[in-house]
């Protein structure tokens, strides 16, 4: 088994793990973590297909791109988390749930 | 002329820019009551840039612009901009839709003025970059930035609902994230290129002439994503919440243009790339099929007016992917007319709700009754929103379904075109029992006094019917004109 | 190097797990950070030099500060969540499904003999520079965007309150 079949098969791996880290939480602030660590992952995807392909200065066009997006959306999720705290005393997702239908 | 046609493109990209600069350079105090009014303006002038393209590019015969903002769009690989005829209506619908928002904007919208310009400007700008690349990495970050101005939007007001709608939008934006990511990485790591001109059916076949199990898994991952982020069912529970807890002005873009251009132009341009593989149209159909179903069902049984509008977006979304997954010309026609009209009727529909709000202060439906001797232009243009959607000539609506259906039947699809066509009548059903329980029926006391609404909501509530009405009549010129052009 | 990329692999994930199953905020968001060093050293064996200092600076560095910022604001008790949180124990499957999964994948990939190439190919074309401002600039110009959208989030946020 080659090592990019390898880095692809633990990738994947680690990517169902932060989706499952974000969908399970009960906490707002670790849906980032889950965020996080399904990203950082993709990034690793990126680079190995600039690897693969010779195209590495393009690769790393991407990651940069992904990596700066990535945190706008982290800050965003705090801010959310933050002023939902500040509403309601917690941070448990479980409060969430005056919309309903 | 054609020099007029190259400098177009630029519009769109400049003027929100601008705007968004003169809102933070000038003092807030005075920017403050004319924060609304500047983003109408930008607006305004992406309509009238669109419809002067569109106008263009279409008596010039040349397929598409290109241009490039700083640099050279010659360059070896660059990744330029570019309109064609299609990104061209998009953009006019997008303008189209603002100018309502920020219409009613101007009512609704007591505090906070430039951060929602601001924010205003981020959507704007991240839809017409969505709408003007080339590349698919390119066309992912626009679509970040539209759904990072989109839950801003949604939590402006810090409210414990809007907050919440936020929160649960952006958790479902993440995951598709992900997956899309996911799915670009491995299209990248096939093909060594995101851009369109790169990427094809063709190209992924690469030299066994079949396709690898990658890159089957890269177009699972990236329709799961654009489904998410268009509300198709099964993944639409994010929607009705953030429609629902926005202010109106921001229900308006988010049901009118934002689900269309973030989720439905991603499905345009899929299948653009990779119509020729009959499993993703047929993915998308099934998608359409089972959005159509649910949005509809949900409908019925909701109690509050933006809650129902937003599940007859998540409806009609559906027909949407129904004409862009028959793979036709004609149906890309009939769903980007029906992107049309349903901003059209949309509008119409939360520009209503906004007036109830105003006075009556309530959107419970079962409260409401018997409100057309109160509010007579809003019941008029509520009622042309329901012919619409409904799909009664000569309604807008009447036509853009006409051509998805016809293009279903075309593809051989007749078991979905009979589906679309009978939940066509549930669509009339969840729209009849709303204008019943807010229009008509008995009257409750408690809104005797209610008056009209004025000022811009009324405005924007009489423009909105008379396009309805107005675009529907129009709309066998706009045939014959595609029949001489040869599309159908 | 393949036994150093590996190695940084199995820090990668194994923190990241850690990560993700962790009570307590700061240990999450610790780990985060190492997840992200260990994944910038692994870029930077795959030869993207400047992707690797990239996410070391930002990854690491940045969304650590935003994370540990986020965790005082909201001042709860941050060295162990309440139990009614439970994270380790809701994800206490996970590591057991991580393996199933992998071990799944890595037995369809032996069975249908997939294999991604393994060599590196020859690197051509332009810097990463030239690449980036040459013919990425629209994505620049998107990054430019999406910055300014998210300050425009943090004024929304973060204000305390606006007078009129």
């Amino acid at each position: 088994m080659s090592m990019p079949t390898v880095v692809l098969i633990a990738g994947l791996v680690m990517i169902l793990a932060g989706c499952v880290g974000l969908i399970r939480t009960h906490h707002m602030l670790k849906i980032i973590i889950g965020l996080e660590v399904a990203m950082k992952a993709v990034t690793v995807f990126i680079i190995l297909g600039g690897f693969l392909n010779g195209r590495m200065a393009l690769a790393q066009a991407f990651v940069v791109t992904v990596i700066v997006v990535e945190v706008v959306t982290a800050v965003v999720l705090s801010g959310i988390a933050i002023s939902l705290y500040r509403k309601h005393g917690s941070m448990d997702i479980r409060n969430l749930r005056s919309l309903k239908g | 002329m054609s020099s007029i046609l190259n400098g177009i493109p630029y519009v769109f990209v400049a003027a929100p820019l601008f705007a968004f600069i003169l809102n933070n350079a000038v003092p807030r105090e005075r920017m403050r009551s004319h924060a609304v009014a500047l983003s109408g303006g930008v607006a305004a002038l992406q309509l009238a840039a669109a419809i002067l393209g569109f106008a263009l590019l279409a008596a010039s015969g040349r397929g598409e612009v290109r241009f490039g903002l700083f640099w050279s769009v010659d360059a070896a690989g660059a990744a330029y901009l570019r309109v064609n005829l299609v990104s061209l209506f998009l953009l006019l619908c997008v303008g189209f839709v603002a100018l309502a928002s920020a219409l009613t904007a101007a009512k609704t919208i007591d505090d906070h003025r430039c951060s929602f310009a601001n924010l205003f400007m981020a959507l704007l700008l991240g839809m017409n970059g969505m709408l003007l690349a080339t590349d698919l990495f390119t066309l992912y970050v626009f679509l970040e930035i539209t759904g990072t101005a989109s839950f801003v939007l949604i939590a402006m007001y810090k409210s414990s609902k809007g907050l919440e709608g936020a929160f649960k939008y952006l958790t479902m934006s993440a995951l598709a994230t992900i997956m899309m990511l996911t799915g670009l990485a491995l299209l990248f790591m096939h093909t060594g290129s995101l851009a369109f001109a790169d990427l094809g059916a063709a190209a992924l076949s690469g030299a066994s002439g079949e396709m690898d199990i990658l890159c089957y898994g890269a177009l699972a991952l990236l329709i799961s994503g654009f489904a998410i982020k268009a509300g198709a069912a099964p993944f639409h529970s994010w929607l009705p919440d953030a429609h629902q807890s926005a202010d109106t002005a921001v229900s308006i873009l988010l049901s009118g243009i934002v689900i269309k251009i973030a989720g439905a132009y991603g499905f345009i341009v899929l299948v653009e790339l990779f119509g020729d593989l009959y499993a993703v149209r047929l993915s998308v159909a099934a998608l359409g099929v089972a959005t159509i179903a649910f949005g509809a069902l949900l409908a019925l049984v909701q109690t509050h007016f933006k809650r129902i509008a937003a599940y007859s977006s998540v409806s009609q979304v559906g027909y949407i992917l129904f004409g862009i997954a028959a793979g036709s010309p004609l149906g890309l026609v009939g769903a980007l007319l029906h992107v049309f009209s349903h901003a059209a009727f949309k509008s119409t529909l939360f520009s209503g709700a906004a007036a109830l709000h105003e006075q009556l202060g309530t959107l419970d439906i079962e409260q409401m009754g018997g409100l057309q001797k109160n509010m007579p232009v809003t019941g008029f243009a509520s009622v042309t929103s329901f012919l619409s959607a409904a799909g009664v000539p000569p309604f807008a609506g009447f036509w853009s379904k006409l051509l998805i259906l016809i293009s279903l039947w075309q593809a051989g699809w007749i078991g979905l075109s009979a589906a679309a066509l009978g939940l066509s009548i549930l669509t009339g059903a969840y729209f009849l029992r709303l204008q019943k329980k807010v229009f008509f029926g008995p009257r409750n006391p408690r809104w005797d006094d209610v008056k009209e609404i004025g000022g811009t909501i009324r405005a924007s509530q009489i423009v909105l019917s008379a396009v309805n009405l107005g675009a529907g009549l129009c709309f066998p010129l706009v045939l014959l004109y595609l029949q001489s052009i040869g599309l159908i | 190097m393949i036994v150093a990329v590996y190695i940084c692999l199995g820090f990668m994930l194994a923190f990241g797990v850690i990560a993700i199953m962790s009570d307590g905020l700061i240990t999450a968001a610790i780990t985060l950070a190492v997840t992200s060093a260990a994944s910038g050293v692994l870029m930077y064996l795959l030869g993207a030099k400047w992707a690797a200092a990239f996410e070391i600076s930002v990854c690491s560095g940045l969304v650590t500060v935003i994370f540990i910022s986020a965790v005082s604001l909201s001042s709860g008790d941050k060295t162990k969540l309440p139990a009614e949180y439970q994270d380790s124990r809701r994800t206490k499957r996970l590591p057991a499904v991580l393996i199933v999964a992998g071990a799944a994948l890595m037995c369809a990939a032996a069975l249908t003999g997939f294999s991604l190439p393994a060599g590196d190919a020859a690197q051509t074309g332009l810097t990463f520079g030239e690449t980036l401002w040459e013919t990425r600039q629209a994505d620049v110009w998107g990054q430019m965007i999406a910055l300014i959208t998210g300050t425009a989030a943090i004024v929304v946020f973060f204000k305390e309150s606006e007078n009129r």
